[in-house]
């Protein structure tokens, strides 16, 4: 019976190294299904990979076939062949431990007039870089010697393909390799981006991995680790953001238990903002009258946002000088460069005439929200102008342009006389609001007038040949006494 | 005896050697502040034919030259096709200057390689085939050098059948040989 001393375990340890450093250090080549373009854009091809499998075993390479990289790309749904990403590439590699990708594009396939035309190109997972690309194509027709002595088939032209395509492999297949998982970010959700001190924040993450899932994953910010947990292939946590306005970062941390190894990646910034949008209000194409902002037609209200931030929504509204909301209007996003309001309620009909409150409110990302207002006037209405003629005794028409109440002042007003054949009798113009009486000669026949009056604003009132109604002027001594007439009972009734 | 002779070995070799006399090279069209990238993107090219595999053809034939050749450093088609399906960019539409620049970002890369193939022709046995190599800065858009080439697979012939190219895929490799051999001519790759 031998005994199991230090001398074994020496003999152990020798015998392991051994086996351990007379390993080859070859490369594994995992090949993937070629693209087939003489079958179409969607065409696939085992045999021409197979075959370079098999031509690749015989110098001493190790490959995985195409039709064993099957179930990974089943598994992995990968749809696409001829290309393969950096995620996938790294699986691949895990999955088979290999460190080489084979993928490539059966350009030209003719079987009946032999041709055969192929791009491969040599992929290493470790850094996803292209280490090796090679085109080959020949066809009978092209190697046929003079006088047609030596006819190639599709085997041979296969052959001669093959072997022009691993002619010149590089150093790298001779090497082998294993590498650390790799992560990449697929999609990241953060909500809100922007937000209150002391509110609510939600992070959720998807992770391409190539090999085992960590089993510790924090979000790291303003100083603080929160634990995230796994939901489906997301990782999800909530936190409250920091009091303190600022911009801080978002960082993932991913810890493997089985090995030492933990990675940091950054992942994106939020805000924290307290206070509300800073913004103002100008009035543009109204006029200033009196201290007031006046318009008939239409006016712009142009916003100024003095610090520049992005708005979540804005509401402009109109009030009345009862303090009731006649127009609304809402909208997400950011401001308009101004608001045209023409003096119209929400269904579109013209309000009228009289002073109004004009009100925005904007509120930014983070829920603060902010409200500016000005008063404006307004004014669409014409004044209400009329003509009183009064005949004197001297056969005279002392006459008067009776203005009625309106909210602006005038500005000029016009006005003709005409006789019956269309003669003009007077004109008189004024661009003073002062209306002297004017005192005309009453002529034979009846007399028109035209009376222009025009606000400030523009607003103008037009009475067009209209028949002069007179009034008989009567002396006070002239005027008789008011009898009352005595009720008295009818008798025969 | 001897002047005939010549003559008729003269006549001879101008007969068979009919088919090799043009000697047509692509058109490169330099921009006037060009300068040589090193890194570039080579997205899909774009198809103005009839055959739907062409462009995907010559685009794989031109990506192996590239990879191959030492002057440019090419990023690796799948991180291509990943980005453009991230940003579902289709192949053959504009690249917006955004997402121009997001990719140059994210690529690190100096220069956006774009092809067209505008003509394919099969009548017989002769191929004719026509396209158009764009090299833009990736940051600014603007072209730094457009290589047009257009071949038949009857001008590769040399005497009798010999040289005459028979397969797509054999008239696109020599004329992609032929655009890098002008580029290499200009020294406008900027890696080496």
């Amino acid at each position: 019976m031998l005994s199991k001393g230090p001398g074994f375990s020496f003999f152990i340890l020798i015998i392991g190294l051994f086996f351990l450093f007379s390993a080859p250090l070859r490369a594994r080549i995992v090949i993937f299904p070629f693209e087939d373009l003489s079958k179409g854009v969607n065409g696939v091809n085992f045999e021409v990979p197979s075959k370079i499998a098999r031509a690749l075993k015989e110098r001493g390479v190790e490959v995985v076939t195409p039709k064993e990289v099957l179930p990974f790309l089943a598994q992995n749904r990968i749809r696409w062949i001829g290309w393969v990403d950096r995620i996938t590439a790294i699986k691949a590699s895990r999955a088979y431990e290999a460190n080489l990708i084979m993928v490539g594009t059966v350009t030209e396939l003719k079987k009946d007039d032999p041709a055969l035309g192929v791009t491969v190109r040599l992929i290493r997972p470790k850094d996803y870089r292209v280490i090796w690309a090679r085109t080959a194509v020949y066809s009978g027709k092209e190697e046929v010697s003079v006088l047609a002595l030596n006819q190639l088939d599709f085997a041979a032209i296969e052959k001669q393909t093959v072997t022009a395509l691993l002619k010149a492999l590089p150093a790298e297949v001779q090497k082998g390799g294993y590498e650390p998982p790799v992560v990449e970010i697929a999609d990241i959700f953060l909500k809100p981006r922007r937000v209150k001190g002391k509110h609510t924040l939600e992070c959720a993450v998807r992770l391409d991995i190539s090999g085992p899932y960590p089993d510790e994953v924090f979000f790291v910010t303003a100083g603080q680790k929160i634990p995230a947990h796994r939901k489906n292939s997301m990782f999800v946590a909530r936190w409250l953001a920091p009091a303190e306005e600022g911009r801080y970062p978002i960082s993932l941390l991913l810890k493997w238990s089985a090995y030492p190894l933990q990675k940091k990646i950054f992942l994106s910034t939020y805000f924290v903002d307290n206070q509300p949008p800073n913004i103002g209000l100008r009035l543009v194409q109204g006029q200033e009258i009196n201290g007031e902002i006046a318009f008939n037609r239409y006016i712009y209200v142009v916003p100024i946002l003095y610090k520049s931030e992005p708005i979540a929504r804005w509401t402009f509204e109109v009030l009345n000088k009862n303090k009731q909301v006649v127009l609304k209007e809402e909208q997400p996003g950011a401001l308009p460069s101004k608001f045209v309001w023409r003096g119209t309620n929400t269904g579109g009909h013209f309000l009228p005439s009289g002073k109004y409150f004009i009100r925005l409110k904007v509120w930014d990302l983070a829920g603060n929200v902010t409200e500016k207002g000005k008063e404006v006037l307004f004014v669409r209405q014409p004044p209400l102008a009329s003509l009183i003629a009064q005949k004197d005794d001297q056969n005279k028409l002392h006459i008067k342009i009776k203005i009625g109440k309106h909210l602006l002042p005038i500005e000029s007003w016009r006005l003709e006389f005409w006789d019956a054949a269309g003669n003009l009798l007077a004109e008189y113009t004024s661009t003073s609001p002062d209306f002297k009486g004017i005192t005309l000669s009453q002529k034979k026949g009846p007399i028109y007038y035209t009376l222009e009056v025009r606000d400030i604003l523009g607003n103008r009132s037009f009475i067009r040949y209209q028949p002069l109604r007179t009034i008989v002027m009567q002396a006070s001594s002239e005027a008789k006494p008011v009898v009352k007439k005595e009720s008295k009972w009818v008798e025969d009734f | 005896m001897g002047r005939r002779f010549l003559k008729f070995t003269l006549v001879l070799i101008l007969f068979l050697t009919y088919g090799c006399a043009s000697s047509r090279l692509p058109r490169l069209d330099l921009a006037p502040h060009y300068f040589r990238p090193c890194r570039i993107v080579l997205i899909p090219f774009k198809n103005e034919t009839n055959d739907p595999a062409i462009s995907r053809l010559l685009y794989r034939v031109f990506m192996n030259a590239l990879i191959e050749d030492p002057s440019f450093q090419v990023i690796p088609e799948g991180q291509v096709r990943h980005f453009m399906i991230m940003e579902r960019l289709l192949i053959g539409k504009n690249i917006s200057p955004s997402l121009r620049k997001l990719l140059a970002q994210r690529m690190k890369a100096q220069a956006l390689v774009s092809g067209r193939v505008l003509k394919l022709e099969k009548k017989n046995d002769n191929i004719k085939l026509a396209f158009i190599i764009e090299v833009r800065d990736i940051k600014t858009g603007k072209l730094l050098w457009s290589t047009y080439h257009a071949r038949t697979a009857e001008e590769y012939r040399k005497i009798l059948h010999f040289g005459r190219v028979y397969t797509i895929t054999g008239l696109v490799e020599r004329m992609v040989q032929e655009v890098l051999d002008q580029w290499h001519a200009k020294h406008l790759g900027g890696c080496s």
